[in-house]
């Protein structure tokens, strides 16, 4: 077909010009793609459905045409309940009339990785693997992400200062066990996951997988900001963010700069790649010119930009691309330019982040360009100061958008099987805007009327009518689940755990060290018997186990976890005359399989309103041990698990008193006919009678 | 059209007089960067980037959706016909430089179209030499006067370096006069074609460089100045259709292969405007 299009073009006559050449040829190679690729899966068609016939000979007698399972991470029972006896949730209370809306019980502990994996294997930790945000290296005692292994290559050719990798770096989920939609492939059933936590590298299996939490930023972290400032330098941000010094170069209208990329893996001294970036201010209009290489960006102060895509090179013909949103944060006396974390460009990702590995150019090419990092919401920026409410608020819409519309894309395309997608935007607008829900936290002292202080009201508002979207989506025989991993709290009072065993003769510090530097630099392993690193988990220092241990196993361990136990639960902030801590837990006590020696040896069961400090999570082993947590991020969920269960809202009424996050993966099995394996631990939600003829809500019921 | 023409073809002699010694593909080439660079500026100056990115998007997108789900059929057929949809869409966008690109390229490609596109006469070559009359020339013309059919009072005036191997051949029926004509030494001519007290002349080229060379002069009309604009057209009243010989065509020699010279500058103008997109900034 392409030498009959360059045929057909051959009389001089007929010519006219490139540009028609180009709307000529590359329309008649799309046709001729196109036509072939379908012709292709046409014709092979029958041949797929005659080998899967063969292949799954016993098939699965299905309840349900699909299972849509929408995922509000964080939505609290106790708010919920509160707008919906307010009826702010119409959708919600329609949902819940027509099928059900219960307590889920969550994890321990209740953090999302955990809860996530949780609800996709039907497992508890000790069978999944997944404890935390972080654990520890055994051998070094510094944190690693729980859930993927990122190594480095160890080949290279070198040829002068360049080098070429001769294999790819090792990328390994270390979440364990099979979620529901990897056995469901097995029977033939497809699943689209969207942005389902803990999923990075993602599974294979039959169906499609945009990952989520733990995928990192462009630069290898879980989301570094970048501040562009002519403010002299001040202290470092304590949490995800880089300042760079702008020079004025005699104009205090015009910079140069550069923003740096990751490393460059073919260069022997692995220097990091840039883009040269040019800033001019044009004070009377009000606008900064970023100009990148070449491609130039308007941005008006306080306003963020739309996607910027960020092109590296790193050799020819290799070059790694990312997105970014900017804002100019000030423009007076100083400037100061905010980059949003470099999410990983979903057209053209450097790692693995979907599967099939197209998925995500896929939905990049339907949707428009979407954040791909883990945590895409920049909480750090707000926490740091440098964003604003309005600010965090625009990029957590933009991004649950985004999320929407591949939502509702995946929900078209589904014609049978499931389909899982988590929205994000609930947990972390909690985490930020908390401070504004309860009268004197102590996050919002010296803000007398904020702007958003109703953005949670808000946000279940909107949570509402995505709700009622999807249910007027939903056709005869599907079942829709809507459900949260775990609830929320204040965030009042931080407790630095560390301080206390330190205190109490548990953890001891090196000879003359003060413990304020991070990640437990400072502590003297050989004198050291206990420490808590991650949200919820403190470990002993075992011998054998850690490399400097000196508890020894067995009946020491066991006489120190109780010790501990007993000494710690209960524990008063003396201050605020308050328990802090409600109860600490033996993991060994609360679940069993095969990866529990890899969990904390205890978990800590905080106070609604109490969590870990923000320096104990960094390893910090300093100050008092309870204190006020005075930063944006002002609600969390690291307390005791059963004060905070999530929610569960079905279309079909769930049968089940007392439903746990565990129960959603043998559950989803069962809707399509599948026996959960044994060593799922969750039950189903739903009796099998229960369906009838099978299908749960009807469109007209919906609408 | 004839003072644009009048214009270009010293231009384009101009232009292309230091690459008649070369192989043609050099000029070829060159040519079609510079179309591939002016194309993008057309596309550039006048499309909509927005938009054209928004239809190869969904075009891809309808690609990677036919690949995703490949146990669907409905999938399949529905992706083929927003694949389709967007497609025409694209071509739509790209409608206004394409409508630019025919205004630009066209009286460019005519003119060049004679100097790639045909050989000059080689000396000893021998070549029919024609002209056409106008239909009913008969009233408007002068003949020679003899009995029965009348003939037209045509002759040929053929400079040193031509001449004619044979009389005249008058074909009523085609109301054609032919002489067959030989290339005795390389050069530029001018051969009068003396009709009655009037000579036009017509140029023919025995060369074995690159050079502009008419097969045809052509009776004055819009079409021929734009497609035929080798040398000026004949006065409108002179009672002659055409006054023409045939050259041999050129074929440019590109990787190997043998062809008309305007599906390399297809090619290589598209290969030009693919690398340079990126650096100039064009979505196409």
């Amino acid at each position: 077909m392409a030498a009959l299009a360059l045929a057909m073009a051959a009389p001089a006559a007929a010519y006219i010009g490139p540009g028609a050449g180009f709307a000529l040829v590359s329309s008649f190679a799309v046709i001729f793609v196109t036509a072939i690729l379908a012709l292709v899966f046409i014709l092979i068609w029958p041949f797929r459905t005659i080998w899967r016939i063969l292949r799954h000979r016993k098939k699965p007698k299905p309840l349900v045409k699909r299972l849509i399972v929408v995922g509000l991470d964080g939505q609290d029972p106790l708010l919920t309940d509160r707008f919906m006896k307010a009826g702010k949730l119409p959708n919600f209370e329609k949902l819940a009339r027509q099928g059900s809306y219960k307590r889920l019980k969550t994890t321990f502990p209740s953090v999302s990785p955990v809860a996530w994996s949780s609800f996709s294997t039907g497992t508890h930790p000790a069978k999944h693997n997944i404890y935390d945000f972080l654990d520890r290296d055994r051998k070094t005692y510094l944190p690693i992400l729980s859930s993927t292994r990122i190594g480095s290559v160890e080949k290279f050719l070198k040829i002068g200062k360049y080098q070429i990798p001769l294999h790819k770096p090792e990328l390994r989920l270390m979440r364990k066990s099979k979620p529901f939609w990897t056995i469901l492939g097995e029977h033939n059933i497809w699943s689209t996951v969207l942005r389902v936590p803990i999923t990075f590298p993602p599974d294979r299996f039959y169906g499609a997988q945009l990952s989520a939490m733990c995928v990192p930023d462009l630069l290898g972290s879980q989301g570094t900001f970048l501040l562009y400032t002519t403010r002299p330098a001040g202290e470092k941000f304590k949490e995800g963010g880089l300042r760079v010094g702008l020079s004025t170069n005699g104009s205090r209208d015009a910079f140069e700069t550069a923003i740096e990329g990751p490393e460059n893996p073919f260069r022997q001294d692995a220097a990091a790649m840039t883009i040269p970036m040019k800033i001019e201010l044009d004070r009377t209009a009000k606008r900064a010119v970023v100009d990148l290489d070449g491609e130039s960006v308007e941005l008006e102060p306080g306003k963020l930009s739309d996607w910027v895509k960020l092109t590296f090179s790193a050799a020819p013909g290799v070059k790694p691309s990312g997105l970014t949103r900017m804002m100019v944060t000030e423009m007076d006396e100083h400037f100061s330019l905010y980059l949003a974390p470099i999410s990983l460009d979903p057209e053209n990702p450097a790692m693995p982040i979907s599967h099939p590995s197209y998925f995500a150019t896929y939905l990049a090419k339907k949707i428009g360009p979407f954040s791909t990092l883990g945590l895409a919401e920049d909480t750090w920026a707000l926490n740091e100061g440098i964003t604003d409410d309005a600010t965090f608020l625009q990029q957590t819409y933009d991004i649950d958008r985004e999320r929407e519309e591949m939502f509702f894309a995946s929900m078209e395309k589904l014609k049978q099987g499931s389909l899982v997608c988590v929205f994000d935007a609930t947990d972390r607008i909690q985490h930020m805007f908390w401070r504004y829900l309860e009268e004197g936290h102590p996050a919002a002292r010296g803000i007398d009327d904020p702007e958003h202080k109703d953005a949670i009201e808000k946000l279940y508002e909107h949570n509402d009518a995505l709700v009622g979207r999807v249910m007027a989506k939903l056709e005869k025989g599907d079942v829709l689940l809507v459900l949260s991993d775990h609830g929320f709290s204040s965030f009042r009072r931080g407790v630095n755990l560390n301080s206390w065993l330190q205190a109490n003769g548990y953890l001891t510090l090196k000879e003359g060290e003060d413990g304020a530097e991070e990640w437990l630099t400072q502590v003297d392993w050989s004198k050291t018997r206990a420490y808590a690193l991650g949200l919820t988990g403190m470990f002993l220092n075992v011998k054998g186990r850690e490399a400097q241990g000196i508890v020894e196993p067995g009946e020491e361990v066991e006489a120190l976890k109780a010790e501990l136990i007993e000494k710690m639960s209960g524990l008063m902030d003396e201050e605020a005359g308050e328990v802090g801590v409600t109860e600490v837990f033996d993991t060994h006590k609360l679940y069993g399989g095969p990866y529990l020696n890899n969990a904390p040896d205890l978990l800590i069961g905080y106070k609604r309103g109490y969590r870990t400090s923000w320096d104990c999570a960094t390893g910090v082993v300093a100050g008092p041990v309870f204190e006020d947590n005075t930063k944006a991020w002002s609600g969390d969920h690291c307390v005791d698990p059963r004060q905070v269960p999530g929610v569960i809202f079905s279309s079909h009424p769930i049968d089940s008193d007392d439903p746990a996050l565990m129960d959603v993966a043998p559950t989803a099995l069962r809707l399509f006919g599948v026996d959960p394996p044994a060593h799922m631990e969750g039950s189903p939600l739903f009796e099998t009678g229960s369906f009838g003829g099978g299908a749960a809500a009807t469109k007209e019921e919906n609408q | 059209m004839s003072a644009i023409n009048a214009a270009l073809r010293p231009f384009f002699d101009l232009l292309l007089y230091p690459l008649r010694e070369a192989p043609a593909i050099v000029g070829v080439t060159l040519f079609s960067l510079l179309f591939g660079i002016v194309a993008l500026w057309l596309v550039k100056l006048t499309s909509n980037p927005a938009k054209v990115d928004a239809a190869k998007r969904k075009v891809a997108a309808g690609l990677l959706e036919i690949r995703l789900f490949n146990d669907n059929l409905r999938i399949i057929f529905r992706a083929v016909g927003s694949i389709l949809r967007h497609q025409a869409a694209y071509t739509g966008h790209l409608l206004v430089p394409l409508a630019l690109m025919i205004l630009v390229f066209l009286p460019m490609l005519a003119q060049l179209e004679f100097h790639w596109g045909r050989q000059g006469l080689a000396a000893g070559d021998s070549v029919v030499f024609k002209v056409v009359l106008e239909e009913g020339w008969e009233s408007r013309l002068p003949t020679d006067g003899g009995e029965g059919t009348p003939r037209p009072d045509l002759a040929l005036e053929v400079p040193d370096g031509l001449s004619l191997a044979s009389p005249p051949v008058w074909s009523p029926a085609e109301r054609e006069m032919a002489w067959q004509m030989q290339a005795d030494a390389e050069g530029a001519y001018e051969v009068g074609v003396r009709l009655g007290d009037t000579t036009h002349v017509k140029t023919v080229g025995v060369t074995d460089s690159i050079r502009r060379v008419s097969p045809e002069r052509l009776a004055a009309s819009f079409t021929n100045q734009l497609l035929y604009p080798a040398e000026p057209s004949l006065p409108r009243d002179s009672g002659i259709e055409k006054i023409g010989l045939t050259y041999p065509t050129r074929d440019v020699w590109f990787f190997g292969w043998h062809t008309h010279w305007i599906i390399v500058v297809l090619i290589l103008s598209i290969v030009f405007a693919l690398i340079l997109r990126g650096p100039m900034g064009v979505t196409i």
